[in-house]
């Protein structure tokens, strides 16, 4: 099964992705920050990020960037996940580079669905 | 001397009356006098004459008589008889005195010669020369006459008689004649005089009188001018019909009269136009062309608080500060706010108009001013911006509160309606059923609770005008069998029917999928909630109508309708038909609010029928083409469109985006400003082409698939036009047609998703270009500087870098370069000092400096500033992109760029 790493700054919300994910069988590695959440994903290299926008020290947006400018892991899918129902916010995340979007509160059927699409592309 | 012109004329007359009959006068009492005089002495001499001659006869008779009878005697000497004969005659009257003289003297002599001596007598008359002819001599002596006549005997003279008569009778009898004359004269002297001065008095009355007259009737048009004049002056314009003078004097008077009409009009207009201008109540003013006041009214003294004495003549603005700047031609005749300047010493808040006023040509022009006191004006202005900016900050602070909460909302929610889920399934599969139930209710809630959030913040975002509209083509049929899948589970736990009958020739909608979906989810889940055990028909159909196709979607149920009252209310906000209604059918109560606000955002609506008990139906109709977004966002929120093509055209490079997607525009619009490029945005071709036109872009992106037009015929009359043909054209489509856009012109071809970087560089290579020129990038932080490199490189520039102003100061000495970028983020005196130096320095002096910060400059600061650097960018408010902006536009012709970089 791909592992997938969950850069989420909200304790519960990562907790609960992290277990549902690993129930369905997922490697999960989590990541608090942006900052945390790139060196992970460099050292791991992991099959598909689920990246939140609002993060501490380097955003969402910001980190998907760097990510996606990086050679090591520019292949690497990532979902981002916001709260902000604006298309802006969604606009925002695919110019930065993200492969998907999804809202909160987490719909965990359509994720599933956006996680095999977006491996299955891959 | 004032006289009455009356006086004058009479005093004239007169005078040449009187001067006339005294000339006359003179003349005649002068001649008549000489005359009389000589008259007179010519008659009183004749007289004389003839007297004299008289006497000298009988003085010769005498003594011819007595010479001849004595002659014997004489000869005899007989002197008794001498002597007789003499006595005799001695007696005669008036006779004085006989001598009878001989050759040898006297004889005899009787009497005496009045004033001579005998001695005297004998000398004077008995000399020989006597005797020696027979002539009778005359003598006229002292009032005496002396005849003496020779004695001839024998044709001898032997001596002469001498008669003296003495002429005291004739005198006296001349004398009296005299007397007699003079007084004759003197009679008729003083006739004549009285006769002249009666005369002259007649005359001169007479003169009087005609002076009266003639003067009287040489005045009176006068008088009767002087007195219209009068009249005209205390206001009474009535002329008199008669007017009664010569024809001259009526031409006068008539011209006159005409004149005062002219007068009066002239009056009455300028009277009721000073009554105007002190009525009102703006102040007025009129400024001559020295800026001086030369006229004001009432109010303008009023307001001012100064008297019109003090006001003329002083110059307009030290009362009144009516600044121009910002008036074009076009705006001048505008009312502009200013200040006043009252007496004491306050400043009043005023709106001015001022008008230049028509004068003779060649005057330098002087202008009327009118000023109005705007002081409530300006509280109430000032009290509603203050209450604008109020409300603006409340409803940013509500903006910010909602989507605060509906962030902060959904991240707890996201937890409970994650775990519960987890659970759920943890449950059923552990075999707990007694825990299902429980963590089901709970996931419910949380499920209702986002449905509430998600709702509101869609009213929310509908009433701050952020819903957006993103219209697209898709297929009816496909939309109604997503939601009547959705909802069949609504249907089948209340055990109601639904027959959905969808017309089979539906032509594909162009309008908001999601809020399609949206609305008619909330139609039909309403109508499932409401109706139990009964029929809900959903009907779909297309209506041809003048102003296009329309479709409606027909929703009927059998549940428990409304009353008319019900009906009224059902459309508003948190009002569900009755309160009552949302304990038992749960539901927020804004479903119906905001499924109608966005039927009319996609130009549409929602109607219902419905009775009590007898269910209702609903009709959303929307049209098959939504309108173009610039209108029907117009119409949903009122919210005007942010600014004309024409303002925006005004600064920086525009870049016009053609596009049929409005998110991708919005995007685009974001992505460019932070470039530095202004955005204009058309999402219709036609639209697009009249914009283009407005506003010549610098550069235009063109999207493929727009609603009227494709964008190939776009790009095909773009090319064509003349104006335009020159601007660069990037084309966008989902599908790779680059040959296709290449061959009509486009400078590049993009497939979407849009690589941005890559339409950064593209609209980069569109700018003037470096040409290999020289900029010397000066910043401490070797990551902007690459990244300020890399993007100069790229449009063509060959770049330096340099870490601080030494090593910068440093690489000018064997180097040189056409412009220099210094980050100020450097201490700030340091980076100051730099300037300085720079341009203190031979080699850099010239060199155009452009000053990057990231410091929030005051002012002064940015004064400062710019005193030494040629241009000066924000790092925080313009981005990167502005400073590239500024870096190639510094070396296009200068002047207007520093115009508007100074006006920045």
């Amino acid at each position: 099964m791909p592992t997938i790493l969950i850069v989420e700054d909200n304790e519960m919300n990562r907790d609960m992705l992290c277990r549902r994910l690993s129930r369905k069988g997922y490697s999960v590695l989590v990541a608090q920050d942006g900052v945390e959440g790139m060196s992970v994903a460099r050292s791991e290299t992991p099959d598909l990020i689920i990246m939140d926008l609002s993060l501490p020290i380097v955003d969402g947006w910001e980190a998907s960037r760097r990510l996606k400018a990086d050679a090591t892991t520019s292949a690497i899918p990532i979902i981002a996940l916001t709260a902000h129902a604006m298309s802006t916010d969604k606009e925002k995340a695919l110019a930065a580079g993200c492969d998907d979007f999804d809202t909160k509160p987490i719909d965990f059927n359509r994720l599933l669905q956006k996680i095999d699409d977006a491996c299955a592309r891959r | 001397m004032s006289l009455t012109l009356k006086a004058r004329y009479a005093l004239v007359v007169l005078g040449l009356t009187l001067a006339t009959v005294l000339s006359l006068s003179a003349a005649l009492l002068t001649g008549f006098g000489v005359t009389s005089l000589e008259l007179r002495n010519s008659t009183v001499e004749s007289m004389e004459q003839a007297l004299l001659r008289q006497y000298e006869r009988r003085a010769t008779d005498l003594a011819r008589a007595l010479g001849t009878s004595i002659g014997d005697e004489v000869y005899l000497l007989d002197v008794d008889d001498i002597q007789h004969l003499v006595d005799d005659l001695s007696n005669a009257p008036d006779v004085s005195a006989i001598i009878v003289f001989d050759t040898q003297g006297p004889l005899y002599q009787v009497g005496t010669i009045p004033g001579m001596t005998a001695a005297q007598v004998e000398k004077h008359f008995a000399r020989p020369e006597h005797f020696a002819d027979h002539a009778v001599v005359t003598a006229f002596l002292a009032d005496s006459i002396t005849a003496s006549v020779p004695i001839v005997l024998a044709e001898d003279i032997i001596g002469h008689v001498m008669v003296n008569m003495s002429l005291k009778p004739i005198t006296r009898q001349i004398a009296l004649l005299r007397d007699e004359q003079n007084q004759l004269v003197g009679d008729s002297q003083n006739r004549s005089l009285w006769t002249s001065l009666g005369i002259t008095l007649t005359f001169g009355g007479i003169g009087i009188v005609l002076a009266i007259v003639v003067a009287n009737r040489l005045s009176r048009p006068i008088r009767l001018l002087s007195q219209l004049a009068r009249q005209i002056g205390q206001g009474n314009y009535e002329m008199p019909s008669d007017i009664g003078a010569g024809a001259e004097i009526r031409d006068l008077v008539e011209s006159f009269v005409s004149m005062a009409r002219d007068l009066r009009q002239t009056t009455f207009s300028k009277t009721y136009v000073d009554n105007i201008l002190h009525s009102m109540l703006d102040g007025l003013l009129v400024v001559g062309p020295d800026g001086s006041i030369r006229t004001v009214n009432a109010a303008c003294c009023r307001l001012l608080g100064y008297t019109e004495r003090e006001l003329l003549g002083q110059p307009v603005s030290a009362f009144l500060l009516a600044p121009m700047q910002g008036q074009s031609p076009a705006t001048a005749g505008r009312p502009r706010e200013g200040t006043a300047r009252t007496r004491s010493g306050g400043w009043l808040p005023v709106l001015v108009s001022s008008a230049e006023l028509p004068g003779q040509p060649g005057d330098e022009v002087s202008s009327v001013w009118l000023f109005r006191d705007i002081t409530r004006l300006k509280t109430t202005q000032n009290a509603l911006i203050t209450a604008m900016r109020e409300a603006e900050r409340a409803n940013r602070a509500k903006s910010q509160f909602l989507a605060n909460m509906s962030h902060e909302l959904r991240t707890p929610l996201n937890a409970i309606i994650g775990y519960s889920e987890m659970l759920l399934e943890e449950a059923s599969e552990a075999g707990r059923s007694d825990l299902v139930g429980d963590l089901r209710r709970i996931n419910g809630a949380g499920q209702h609770l986002l449905g509430l959030i998600n709702d509101v913040l869609d009213l929310s975002k509908i009433e701050a005008g952020k819903m957006e509209v993103t219209p697209e083509n898709f297929v009816v049929s496909s939309v109604i069998d997503d939601v009547v899948a959705t909802i069949q589970h609504i249907v089948e736990d209340r055990s109601n029917r639904l027959t959905v009958d969808v017309a089979p020739d539906l032509q594909p909608m162009y309008s908001d999928q999601l809020k399609v979906r949206q609305i008619l989810f909330n139609i039909l889940t309403n109508a499932a909630k409401f109706t139990h055990e009964g029929q809900i028909r959903f009907t779909v159909r297309p209506v041809k109508e003048p102003d296009g196709t329309w479709i409606e979607f027909i929703t009927t149920d059998t549940g428990i309708g409304m009353t008319q009252e019900q009906i009224d209310k059902v459309f508003g906000e948190f009002l569900q038909a009755d309160s009552s209604t949302t304990r038992e059918y749960g539901g927020t109560g804004l479903g119906l609010a905001i499924s109608r606000r966005m039927a009319r955002m996609l130009g549409g609506d929602i109607s219902v029928t419905s009775a009590l008990g007898e269910g209702s139906t609903f009709i959303v109709r929307l049209p098959a083409r939504m309108p173009l977004i610039s209108d029907s966002a117009e119409a949903a929120t009122g919210m005007p469109r942010a600014m004309t093509p024409s303002q925006m055209a005004d600064t920086g490079r525009v870049v016009l985006v053609i596009d049929g997607d409005i998110d991708f525009l919005e995007l685009t619009a974001w992505h460019l400003t932070r470039w530095g490029f202004r955005a204009v945005t058309a999402s219709r071709g036609g639209e697009g082409l009249r914009l283009a036109r407005d506003i010549q872009p610098f550069a235009i992106l063109l999207d493929i698939a727009l609603g009227d037009m494709d964008g190939w015929t776009v790009l095909k009359r773009l090319k064509k036009d003349p104006v335009l043909q020159g601007v660069p054209v990037i084309v966008s489509s989902t599908i790779d047609e680059s040959d296709r856009g290449h061959s009509f012109g486009a400078v590049d071809f993009m497939v979407r998703p849009i690589d941005w970087t890559r339409l950064f560089r593209t609209l980069a290579d569109q700018l003037p270009r470096g040409d290999g020129q020289t900029v010397l990038v000066v910043d401490q932080d070797p990551v902007s500087r690459n990244s300020l490199d890399r993007t100069l490189t790229t449009a063509g520039w060959t770049v330096a870098g340099a870490a601080s102003g030494d090593e910068g100061l440093e690489w000018f000495q064997d180097h040189t370069a056409d412009i220099i970028v210094l980050d100020l983020t450097s201490p700030e005196k340091e980076g100051k000092t730099f300037l300085r130096a720079f341009k203190s320095n031979e080699p850099t002096a010239a060199v155009p400096i452009i000053v990057v910060t990231a410091k929030r400059l005051s002012n002064s600061e940015r004064r400062e500033l710019y005193r030494l650097a040629d241009a000066v960018v924000d790092k925080e408010m313009s981005g990167w992109s502005e400073m590239v902006r500024v870096v190639m536009s510094s070396v296009e012709p200068r002047a207007p760029e520093r115009a508007e970089l100074a006006g920045e």
